[in-house]
């Protein structure tokens, strides 16, 4: 039986990520990047993937925490000899830091400290290469701790016990184990290090690396410092902005939409992505948060990534790119795995580099227009490049696609597509009227936008249901609908908007939860769980509408579903309130914080009527 | 040596060599930008980059021109052939070490370990520069080819 999602917690350097569960096991760690091959994959295959533990022997019982505002995971084990603490991280350290000292590629440090009594440990280190495919050689170098090679890169685990402690078994290929035990005050520190680089470099242990583990605490410290937000629900919107931060891509600003592959949307179904890549349709949210939240580095990285990404598809924009702008993203399939609760295909690669969003489109100008008060001047490039988003809208607004949510088996006129073409040619007019662009052919963005807005009123809104609709001349809804009013396209208090949002709250809903959809063939056999995000643009339609209790409640439920870390998936089960889907899922935070941020504001703005706190 | 020679047809193959590496781009090929790279070296004006890179990249390709002028004195050698040989020389090193030797001294060029601090805002060319396109080690070892085959067909 697979772990549940919510007994994981993500670590991190802002290039590559790993899961700690709460029995002291990293089941999830690609090196060196998000999309690279996995190390350990135990939760897409307890005996083929690979795995890293250190827990008690014998019964224990376990807790996980962050330590405050920081990415350092505390998991506390209690036997009936004693309770210990484990502290897990990705080593982190500013850039002045690391001049001062060689450091490997990437360091991955693990300290077992003694809290009370006496407890024994084991360790398990089970490296697999390529996603479980390979046992790797595991070479005993004693003091220079256990190391083995994989095409260019080199690991190396590393650790403070005495030699001979930490051995290669010699019956169970590519099996390292150590047994050890801590009193109070006593620490055993682990390194697992990577290089792509010969001589690797190994990292010094018992003088150096609680200093680290201490620079760590204090660089997510220093970061998260930076936070403006000080509004309701703070810890929880600093939390998703700790996690965004781990999810983004240092080298290049890109911000991947999940650290996993194949986390199924239902356990046992074919719902499973591979989401180490950059959506499109992410931008114009994520923009917005970080600039609510004072993150202006991150926010200048994240457009400069999206600008140069998109530069090998122009003018064309593809729903998604890897993190270095890369537009082909094949899928395969990972056989020999058996998938998270035995959820197979494992995937890597997405199919979905090759649909037609028109969306995106909108999305980006939206982006670029959210960010331009930062901009005192466009450059000729981005001016170039808006500018011929604009022209793709106005050549092909009319056509088909594949819509937000990537349905593979159908091409239809989705409403929400239609209103994100507006957007994107509504921001580019305000675009070219505070940038004062001459020669921009304003009149003919003018003219279609008004065209799609007209064509919207008339065919995506059904007076029978009096509701928009999820496709032209429809009669159903989808949560995508929410946005309207989230993109400036209508007034969430607006009579079609509110109606709108109480029938999707009508259609949609289940213990307080919310699909994107429902009775609608994706393509797909079985179902999925409640949509993350979708509960958040609900959650703000309704705050901004005046409904701001229901509001509360609804952010409430949802919260409650993280796990004890803070962590949210795509999806949520809306019986039993299981994490589902890719986990966790920048989209979903994304959404909570702009959720907070609109509860805040119109919480503040009329204060004397709400007795629900 | 002929310095007169290698001034005019340095000129004209740094000049098809800038032609041919930015046509790539549009075509979808890379989205490797030589002369913006360079240019940034100098300035984060994105509107200045990359005339200044273009300036710095005809200097370059001036200098490159009088190494390849020896080369052709040292072998006494001067063909297209010859000039196209070292061109596929010259273009490895470009791949290999010298877009790896500007991911250390550009001011603005992410590291490849750089992190969680963000971005300083260029991402890094990455092994043979793929991190621009998979086309790029293409283009640039074909653009030095005819680089190095042009000054080798006009030098007398």
């Amino acid at each position: 039986m697979a772990a549940r999602l919510s007994d994981y917690t993500l670590i991190g350097n802002a290039r590559a990520a790993a899961l700690v569960s709460k029995n002291g096991c990293i089941d999830w760690c690609c090196l060196p990047e998000f999309d690279s091959p996995s190390v350990f994959a135990a939760i897409l295959d307890r005996d083929q993937g690979g795995h890293f533990s250190i827990s008690p022997v014998g019964n224990y019982s376990s807790e996980q925490r962050y330590l405050p505002d920081t990415n350092v995971v505390e998991t506390i084990f209690e036997t009936s000899d004693g309770k210990a603490r484990l502290l897990d991280a990705f080593t982190a350290q500013t850039e002045k830091d690391k001049k001062r000292n060689l450091f490997p590629d990437h360091e991955l440090m693990r300290i077992v400290e003694g809290i009370s009594g006496t407890v024994e440990f084991r360790l398990e280190y089970v490296p697999k290469t390529y996603y479980g495919k390979h046992t790797p050689e595991l070479q005993d170098r004693q003091k220079l701790g256990i190391h083995f090679i994989w095409k260019e890169n080199s690991y190396t685990l590393l650790s403070t016990l005495p030699p001979g402690q930490l051995t290669v078994n010699k019956i169970i290929p590519g099996c390292a184990t150590a047994n050890f035990s801590v009193s109070p005050g006593e620490q055993v520190i682990f390194s697992f290090s990577h290089s792509a680089q010969s001589p690797a470099i190994v990292p010094e242990l018992k003088t150096t690396a609680p200093e680290r583990m201490q620079q760590t605490i204090d660089f997510w410290k220093n970061w998260i410092g930076q936070c403006t937000y000080t509004g309701l629900y703070k810890e929880q919107v600093r939390r998703s902005a700790l996690v965004l931060k781990l999810l983004t891509y240092a080298p290049s600003g890109a911000i991947v939409a999940a650290p996993t592959t194949s986390l199924p949307e239902k356990p046992g179904g074919e719902r499973n992505w591979d989401y180490r890549y950059c959506w499109l349709r992410d931008a114009s949210f994520t923009i917005r948060a970080l600039l609510k939240l004072g993150f202006e580095e991150e926010a200048n990285a994240y457009m400069h990534w999206i600008l140069h990404a998109t530069q090998l598809t122009r003018p064309k924009l593809q729903v998604v790119y890897n993190v270095f702008g890369h537009a082909s993203l094949p899928e395969q399939i990972i056989s020999w795995l058996k998938g998270y609760a035995d959820s197979s295909p494992v995937r890597i690669g997405n199919g979905a580099d090759k649909q037609f969003q028109l969306d995106v489109y909108g999305e980006v100008l939206d982006a670029v227009f959210a960010y331009s008060p930062l901009l005192k001047k466009v450059d000729r490039d981005t001016k170039k490049f808006v500018l011929g988003l604009g022209n793709i809208i106005c050549d092909s607004w009319d056509k088909p696609d594949n819509g937000i949510w990537e349905i593979r088996s159908s091409i239809i006129q989705h409403t929400h597509s239609k209103v994100m073409a507006w957007v994107g040619l509504d921001r580019l007019i305000k675009l070219t009227e505070n940038y004062k662009w001459h020669d921009a052919p304003i009149e003919k963005f003018r003219k279609t936008a008004a065209r799609i807005r007209e064509n919207i009123e008339q065919f995506g809104f059904n007076e029978e249901i009096n509701s928009y609709t999820h496709e032209l001349k429809g009669c159903k809804v989808d949560a995508s609908l929410l946005t309207l009013s989230l993109a400036g396209y209508c007034d969430p208090a607006s009579p079609r908007m509110v109606a709108t949002t109480k029938l999707i709250q009508e259609r949609l809903s289940e213990n307080n939860l919310l699909y994107r959809y429902l009775n609608r063939d994706d393509g797909l056999t079985g179902n999925e769980g409640a949509f993350g995000i979708c509960n958040f643009w609900l959650i703000e339609n309704l705050a901004r509408s005046g409904k701001i209790e229901k509001a509360m409640v609804l952010f409430e439920t949802i919260v409650a579903c993280a796990s004890p870390t803070g962590l949210l998936s795509e999806e949520i089960d809306t019986e039993t309130f299981e994490l589902l889907g890719n986990y966790p899922q920048g989209f979903t935070h994304i959404g909570l914080i702009n959720a907070a941020f609109a509860i805040n504001e119109v919480y503040h703005e009329t204060p004397a009527h709400h007795e629900y706190l | 040596m002929n310095i007169s020679d290698l001034f005019l047809w340095g000129f004209a193959a740094t000049l098809v060599l800038t032609v041919l590496l930015s046509a790539s781009r549009p075509l979808g090929f890379t989205r490797m930008d030589l002369p913006f790279m360079l240019g940034t070296l100098f300035t984060s004006n994105r509107n200045n980059a990359p005339w200044l890179g273009f300036m710095a990249h005809l200097l370059m390709g001036w200098l490159f021109a009088l190494i390849y002028g020896a080369a052709f004195e040292s072998a006494n050698i001067a063909t297209w052939w010859f000039g196209a040989a070292i061109g596929l020389v010259h273009g490895a090193f470009v791949l290999t070490v010298g877009l790896e030797m500007m991911n250390y001294i550009h001011p603005r060029m992410a590291r490849p370990y750089q992190g969680p601090t963000p971005t300083r805002q260029l991402e890094p060319p990455g092994f043979l520069a793929l991190n621009y396109g998979k086309g790029t080690p293409l283009v640039t070892l074909l653009g030095h080819l005819v680089y190095g085959g042009i000054i080798g067909t006009f030098y007398s």
